[in-house]
């Protein structure tokens, strides 16, 4: 997207241009005492261009109220641009509810209501086992969830926003805030596994504020690109001084020295400058140093910009943005900076970024040049020399131990299954049959009875599991913007669960819901740890950028069920952020591959709208334990492994 | 935990303020004119401190009220000329705290953007100022109120023009 500023086009209003023009000259004539105009009628004719310019004026002054000023908005480089907080869009737009225009404001309403109604429906069609469409109309017509109803916060009442806007000042919960986290309070009450109480804790606005995306793409209004602008921002000020010259002529005829028609000066030189002013040319070198380029996960990286001016004239305002890496987060510090600077001169500011896992190249640096007075502006991207990069690899190990499900390879592994056979677990005695071995004729029998039994001992079979990372757009969540993301954790789980399983003897392999196909068949040993282990390391299904492609129905799916052997079970990996992922996991364990889910969680925080989305995923969570998936809810700030182990002491 | 955050740093929102301040003082010869101009600037400042456009244009506006009014009495032309140009670079450099607020947040270094812009401003409408006032001071400080009302409605005009 860009525009280019319209040169001041004296031509394009010719009749202003000629009033203008012979206003001035009889103007100057008459103060250099040359009356070309006679006088007499004075009174009417200069009450009327007075009360002209007055109106005028407040005309003018009132369009500049109206008018937004449009300039550059680079986007929100500090935060990681390569997650989504599950819940913040609601966030935001409950927020909206008291901050925008009326417009904005009756729509964000109605996106909370239509919101927390496919919600509250959700919930009622699992709790209650409804047909969804029945549960939608229950949630529509008001009877569900009983107390509370989602439609409390459909339409303003006439003066709660300026209450609301009183209480936002005075950081208190605003009226639809608690609306809202009651009926979310009444959501969470009736889902299994979570608690019904409603903290008065953050409001939604401290949440909005710390994230960067919400899951949404950001308004394209907002957004801006390179190119040169007209800011309008000195719109409305040529009122003032037609308001100053109005009045100051009634002044006059009061018999009042004419010193506001001077004063008014002023103004209109300031005006008239903005008017003529062009945006300056940007040129610029910009070099850009990493204090470590191959930091370890979690360590502090220190980047020092250097701008220097290297055009001709002054730039009077410059605004510079840095293009921070997306899986990056600042730390201390700002990229951006904003300076005056002379030819040649140059400025040096840093900031520290908070290093995760993969390789992070930087985007160039956006500057932002204005004129003196503001009225113009140019953005453009610099290139910065030096530092182009920054690469973290992690360092992955610890074993825990992973539960899997009785479906097993012909091999002996740590699978007991319900065959009788080898092994250590009395299972059955049957008949001596020719070839049976000696260790298990049961000699007992035949010394009481006389007769040849063979014991037989539940057989322990090795299984074949195909550990799945959810690597697919939804999956790139977290609930904590400054802790370890979602997908950091999916692929410490991954590698943890795989290398677990090739200890216990299992085959293993690695594949990826992700529109980039990723496939390592099962097998087992230290050489596949090794190859699972740069699989998750360097494969671009699991980068640091998060995928724009869908995953629906793509090709890598269906390869992949081809690709998966009979037998095998999947240990799938994903954060459970939308409900497509529990229809492909059902579909799977449906299809004869069990499912184990191990699942970080990417919700969490005390704002209505992460508690709405804890409630949608433990849904989800609920739908899939009832379809007989096998849910590690892996919550943050715990281990792996208490994790497993609260999960197995569930199914046992 | 760090965030960007679209909020004026205290340092620089006094910097918008000290003009407003100027122009107020220079209004000190009547009643209404500093009582317009002391709500204005307070609005002003509440408005820089909140990073609001429309709240800082409404200060500015009401400071310029106090300007109109001392207008319709007999005071000093240099004073007036002086609140006229404070109450400009009081507005211009509120609303560039603002836009760098918005753009750039609280963390980022400013300062020096801030100080240019309020030299900037003060200059031009100072010496825009100024030259209305050694022309009306050339004229024998008698000017026809015509000639001044042709000169600006001309002026005005002209601008009206200029506007892409």
């Amino acid at each position: 997207m860009s525009r280019t500023i319209d040169a001041p086009a004296v031509f394009d209003h010719p009749l202003a241009l000629f009033a203008g023009l012979v206003g001035a000259a009889l103007g100057v004539a008459a103060v250099a005492g040359v009356v070309v105009v006679p006088p007499p009628p004075e009174r009417p004719v200069v009450t009327a261009v007075g009360a002209g310019l007055v109106l005028g004026g407040i005309v003018v002054v009132g369009r500049r109220l109206r008018t937004a000023v449009d300039q550059a908005d680079p986007p929100a480089v500090e935060l990681r641009g390569d997650v989504t907080v599950p819940g913040a869009s609601l966030d935001r737009a409950i927020e909206t509810t008291v901050r925008g225009s009326l417009e904005e404001r009756a729509a964000a309403r109605q996106r909370v209501t239509d919101r927390i109604r496919e919600v509250a429906a959700g919930v009622l069609a699992t709790v209650e086992r409804v047909p969804v469409d029945e549960a939608e109309e229950r949630v529509a017509a008001g009877e569900w969830p009983a107390d509370t109803s989602p439609a409390d916060v459909e339409d303003e009442p006439t003066g709660q926003v300026t209450r609301d806007r009183l209480r936002q000042a005075l950081g208190r919960r605003t009226s639809v805030e608690r609306s809202v986290a009651r009926t979310v309070a009444a959501l969470a009450e009736a889902t299994p596994g979570l608690s019904g109480s409603d903290p008065e804790g953050t409001p939604s606005r401290a949440v909005e504020r710390a994230v960067a995306v919400d899951g949404e793409d950001a308004d394209p209004d907002l957004t801006t690109g390179p190119g040169d602008r007209r800011t309008r921002r000195w719109v409305g000020v040529v009122g003032a001084a037609m308001l100053a010259v109005g009045v100051g002529i009634f002044a006059t005829l009061e018999g009042t020295g004419p010193s506001l028609v001077v004063a008014s000066a002023a103004v209109v030189g300031a005006a008239g400058y903005a008017v003529t002013a062009t945006a300056p040319e940007v040129s610029l070198a910009v070099e850009r140093r990493v204090d470590d380029d191959q930091p370890d996960p979690g360590e502090d990286v220190e980047v020092t910009v250097t701008v220097e001016h290297t055009g001709e004239s002054w730039l009077a305002d410059l605004r510079v943005v840095d293009g921070v890496p997306d899986g990056l987060r600042v730390v201390e510090g700002s990229p951006r900076y904003a300076t005056a600077l002379r030819p040649g001169e140059s400025v040096r500011f840093s900031y520290v970024v908070e290093a995760t896992r993969g390789d992070h190249a930087f985007d160039p640096l956006r500057a932002v040049a204005r004129d003196a007075s503001g009225a113009t502006e140019r953005e453009r991207p610099v290139e910065a020399t030096g530092a182009t990069t920054i690469e973290c690899v992690p360092d992955l190990d610890a074993a825990v131990s992973v539960p899997v499900f009785a479906q097993a390879a012909r091999r002996t592994g740590r699978v007991r299954t319900d065959t009788g056979g080898e092994g250590v677990e009395f299972h059955s005695v049957r008949e001596y049959r020719r070839g049976d071995p000696l260790s298990r004729v049961d000699w007992n029998r035949v010394a009481t009875a006389g007769e040849f039994a063979t014991l037989q001992f539940n057989e322990e079979r090795a299984a074949t599991v195909v550990v799945v990372v959810d690597a697919r757009r939804p999956a790139y969540v977290t609930g904590d913007p400054a802790g370890p993301a979602v997908p950091e954790r999916q692929l410490e789980a991954a590698d943890r669960l795989a290398s677990s399983l090739l200890s216990a003897g299992d085959s293993v392999g690695l594949a990826a819901f992700s529109p980039e196909w990723c496939w390592l068949g099962p097998r087992g040993g230290d050489t596949q740890r090794a190859r699972i282990r740069r699989q998750l390391a360097t494969h671009p299904a699991f980068g640091s950028e998060r995928p724009t492609d869908p995953f629906y129905g793509r090709p890598p799916l269906r390869r992949l069920r081809e690709e998966l052997p009979g037998h095998a079970q999947l240990v799938v990996c994903s954060p459970l952020s939308d409900d497509y992922a529990v229809e492909l996991l059902r579909e799977f364990h449906h299809r004869g591959h069990p499912v184990t889910v191990v699942s970080p969680d990417p919700t969490g925080g005390d704002s209505p709208g992460r508690r709405l989305a804890a409630v949608e995923r433990a849904v989800r969570v609920s739908r899939l334990r009832r379809s007989g998936v096998r849910v590690v809810d892996w919550p943050p700030g715990e281990s792996l492994a208490a994790a497993l182990d609260a999960a197995e002491g569930r199914w046992s | 935990m760090m965030a960007f955050v679209r909020r004026t740093q205290r340092s620089v929102a006094a910097f918008a303020v000290v003009p407003a301040v100027v122009a107020t003082l220079a209004l000190a010869g009547g009643l209404g004119p500093v009582l317009l101009g002391l709500f204005g600037t307070v609005v002003l400042a509440a408005g820089v401190t909140v990073a609001s456009r429309r709240v800082v244009s409404l200060g500015a506006l009401a400071v310029f009220g106090g300007v109109l009014v001392a207008g319709t009495t007999d005071g000093s032309t240099a004073l007036l000329v002086l609140a006229a140009a404070g109450t400009v670079a009081s507005w211009s450099t509120g609303q560039h705290v603002v836009g760098l607020a918005h753009q750039l947040g609280r963390e980022a270094g400013v300062r020096r953007s801030v100080l240019a812009h309020l030299a900037g401003t003060t200059a031009i409408s100072l010496s825009a100022g100024a030259v209305g006032l050694v022309t009306s001071r050339a004229a024998g400080g008698a000017v026809p109120a015509v000639a001044a009302a042709f000169l600006l409605v001309g002026v005005v005009a002209l601008l009206v023009a200029l506007r892409s």
